[in-house]
């Protein structure tokens, strides 16, 4: 919990100034948190993610987002407070397995997953001969459950990645691929053209508008998700997708047109089957970025039935 | 919905970047919808570009009660059975169910004027309703659950699935539509003995109100007076009378509307079956388990009522479901012309025995009569069992004059011909005493 960064003045001003009310707030008498430890998590916290040139005020509300009880007790467990611990473990502990269970999907899968997870927040590493815990990297930005759901959800999500890549070069061993005919020129044979006007279309589009492409369009997922994943209505995001993907075509059409295709050629081009290109697959598993690679094999994690899209699209490309 | 076409998704996956991902805490507070503006805009740019952190963000997102914005979960794509399209439907079945009240009720009231009210004096045969309730008693306890009902009621009629029998269905209708305060205590001794009365004025009644096909052949009630009407008032002294069957309203909660007279809510309900889902399997049940009353007319026909001794239905013991012993078969001058009940009243000449006792003990009933007629039945009507008591050779004989269970399983019947049996175990079998 020392702070290697220096903290600024206006963090340091802006902590003190809410402290005392924080820290009765938070019950941190009975976790054996004192109120300079309180400050010196809260001060490292804000200094993490405050732009550098925060001013007291800034500092100031940033605070009153946190979950500052949350913090204190999953700080104090870090610290190896028992106290704290039990609390932590009434209060949680059936919500790890729920959340394990929705993640993992199958018991024991989340029995496994949530032993590890218990293991990581205890703390059973070392690092230069103290205990490390987990629950010392929770920042208090967002609720204590949802952390907790969200690193199970990362670990099981790398558990598969990592299971995936393996198996599935047993599957293309299987398969025969190994042995593909002669292959096609290296890059895919598609129309640069075609794939300029598609890269700059999507770039023109803000982030949150790929967001919702990508995750309705690539990973399959159903409006309903997609709705909760960004925290508007469902309809609203429908009515979105639906214009964006008109959007889309348009923008696409037009650049291939003013690189000169023709409109008909162009909307040939963009309807072409993709079983008719030799898209060179192995060029895209060979590439170091991991989200290139996953996003090849990212069926894998796809059980869920909404996923027909993604799951057809990858038989198609082997 | 449009879709994009293959190339495009090709490509897009062949050239998404990752940069850096954010950390559990930034995920979290995303998914909550907690971070600052330019975090948010920074975190969203990753996540279009990474499929990994938008899979961590999809398994880490709070469960459904837990989204402050309120979602739907329907697993299909907003179509014909979107939420707008059902909230619009449902408002235009509501509109023409209320109309086609309205339309009944003017026709009932033009009809009305020609109606014949009789008052005719009825001997009850004996009866032994285990949990008979005085009518008084058991208005307000059938009523006090009905506003609640009533507000659920519709609500809850689109949510739930049809219920199997459609007497219980039009039943449990009625019950989500009246909303009847008590009734005069007055009622106790007239209430059985002028059930056939009030049936010949109700049959009329409920001719007036031509009855759509759907449902009208069973549950045509026979109806009973005390009718709170807004729209005719007849005095009380007619009690057990025709009083005006109009119905207010279906849906609206703030009328009053009586329970006698499913007719014309038959209708209404008709109309909202059409468009929403009919009451509930709940409220199905919850008439079978109001332990209706049992009663026998003078006539020797096997009454039930499901609300306190108000409408009387004429059990038929001999069909599956409960059907309208022919009302109009008394009163043929009355001749509102409609199919229905045509049909119906051919129906009925099969011989059903005339009974002279009934014994009720919550849902399970026995009536037996003459010649030795005796049925059973464990659903409060909805099937009948004949059934012979005997015992080494020795069969029951006579008409049946009593019959008294002190609980389920043991019972006592007497017969004209002096004969005793009992039974302790629910009538698999008897003895003679």
């Amino acid at each position: 919990m020392s702070a290697t960064i220096p903290i600024a003045a206006p963090v340091r001003s802006a902590v003190a100034g809410i402290l005392t009310e924080l820290h009765a707030k938070s019950g941190c008498d009975e976790i054996g948190l004192t109120p300079e430890s309180l400050a010196a998590i809260l001060c490292a916290v804000a200094t993490k993610y405050l732009p550098a040139g925060a001013s007291e005020s800034e500092a100031h509300s940033f605070l009153l987002t946190l979950h500052v009880d949350e913090l204190a007790l999953a700080r104090a467990c870090a610290a190896g407070n028992n106290v704290a611990w039990e609390i932590f473990l009434i209060r949680y502990r059936e919500k790890i397995y729920q959340s394990a269970l929705r993640v993992a999907r199958e018991s024991s899968a989340a029995r496994d997953l949530a032993d590890s997870l218990y293991a990581e927040l205890y703390g059973t590493s070392s690092r230069d001969g103290e205990r490390v815990s987990k629950l010392e990297s929770f920042t208090g930005r967002g609720s204590l459950e949802g952390w907790l759901r969200t690193v199970l959800a990362q670990e099981f999500v790398n558990r598969c990645r990592r299971t995936k890549h393996l198996m599935s070069l047993d599957e293309e061993i299987k398969d025969g691929a190994q042995f593909a005919a002669p292959e096609p020129e290296q890059s895919s044979s598609a129309d640069p053209r075609l794939e300029s006007s598609i890269d700059a279309a999507l770039a023109a589009l803000s982030g949150e508008d790929r967001l919702l492409l990508a995750a309705y369009y690539l990973d399959g997922r159903t409006l309903a998700e997609v709705a909760r994943m960004l925290g508007v209505h469902e309809s609203t995001v429908s009515r979105k997708l639906d214009k964006l993907a008109r959007s889309l075509r348009k923008r696409i059409l037009v650049g291939m047109t003013r690189q000169g295709m023709h409109r008909r050629e162009a909307e040939e081009a963009l309807e072409v089957d993709v079983r008719d290109l030799h898209v060179n697959i192995r060029c895209s598993l060979g590439q170091d970025s991991p989200a290139a690679a996953f996003s090849v094999k990212e069926d894998a994690l796809h059980f869920r039935q909404e996923t027909a899209p993604a799951r057809r699209w990858k038989k198609l490309e082997i | 919905m449009q879709d994009i076409s293959k190339i495009v998704r090709k490509r897009w996956r062949e050239t998404a970047p990752a940069g850096a991902h954010p950390d559990a805490d930034l995920l979290t507070a995303f998914a909550e919808q907690s971070l600052v503006e330019s975090e948010r805009t920074h975190v969203t740019e990753h996540l279009a570009g990474c499929s990994v952190c938008r899979e961590v963000l999809a398994l880490a997102l709070p469960s459904t009660e837990a989204v402050a914005v309120t979602v739907s979960t329907s697993p299909t794509r907003a179509g014909w059975l979107g939420w707008p399209v059902l909230r619009w439907s449902a408002v235009v079945a509501v509109i023409i169910a209320i109309i086609s009240v309205g339309t009944l009720h003017y026709r009932q009231r033009q009809k009305d004027d020609t109606l014949f009210y009789t008052l005719t004096p009825r001997n009850e045969a004996t009866i032994t309703a285990e949990r008979a309730l005085s009518p008084s008693q058991a208005a307000p306890e059938s009523q006090e659950g009905l506003p609640r009902k009533d507000k659920e009621g519709r609500v809850q009629m689109r949510k739930k699935a049809p219920s199997t029998s459609r007497t219980d269905k039009l039943a449990g209708k009625w019950r989500t539509l009246s909303l009847n305060p008590t009734l005069p205590p007055d009622r106790a001794g007239v209430a059985p003995g002028s059930v056939t009365v009030g049936g010949t004025g109700a049959g009329s009644g409920t001719d007036g109100a031509p009855q759509p096909a759907t449902s009208s052949r069973h549950d045509n009630v026979v109806g009973m007076g005390e009718s709170r009407s807004m729209f005719l008032d007849v005095p009380r002294r007619l009690a057990p009378s025709l009083r005006a069957r109009q119905v207010a309203e279906a849906p609206s909660p703030s009328q009053t509307v009586q329970a006698e007279s499913q007719a014309a809510p038959v209708t209404a309900i008709a109309g909202v079956v059409g468009a929403k889902v009919p009451a509930t399997a709940q409220d199905a049940s919850s008439t079978q388990h109001a332990s209706p009353q049992w009663s026998i007319s003078a006539d020797g026909a096997l009454q039930r009522s499901f609300d306190g001794g108000n409408t009387w239905v004429d059990m038929d013991v001999n069909s599956e479901s409960v059907s309208n012993r022919s009302v109009a078969a008394t009163t043929a001058e009355i001749t509102y012309a409609h199919e229905e009940r045509t049909k119906r009243v051919d129906a009925q000449r099969s011989p059903s025995p005339v009974f002279r006792a009934v014994s009720a003990l919550g849902t399970e009933v026995w009536a037996g009569g003459s010649a030795a007629m005796l049925y059973h039945s464990i659903d409060s009507g909805a099937h009948w069992v004949r059934e012979l008591p005997s015992s080494s050779g020795a069969t029951l004989t006579g008409d049946i004059t009593s019959i008294e269970f002190s609980d389920p399983q043991h019972g006592r019947i007497a017969t004209s011909a002096g004969e005793v049996w009992i039974t302790a175990d629910d009538g698999g079998t008897w003895r003679r005493q």
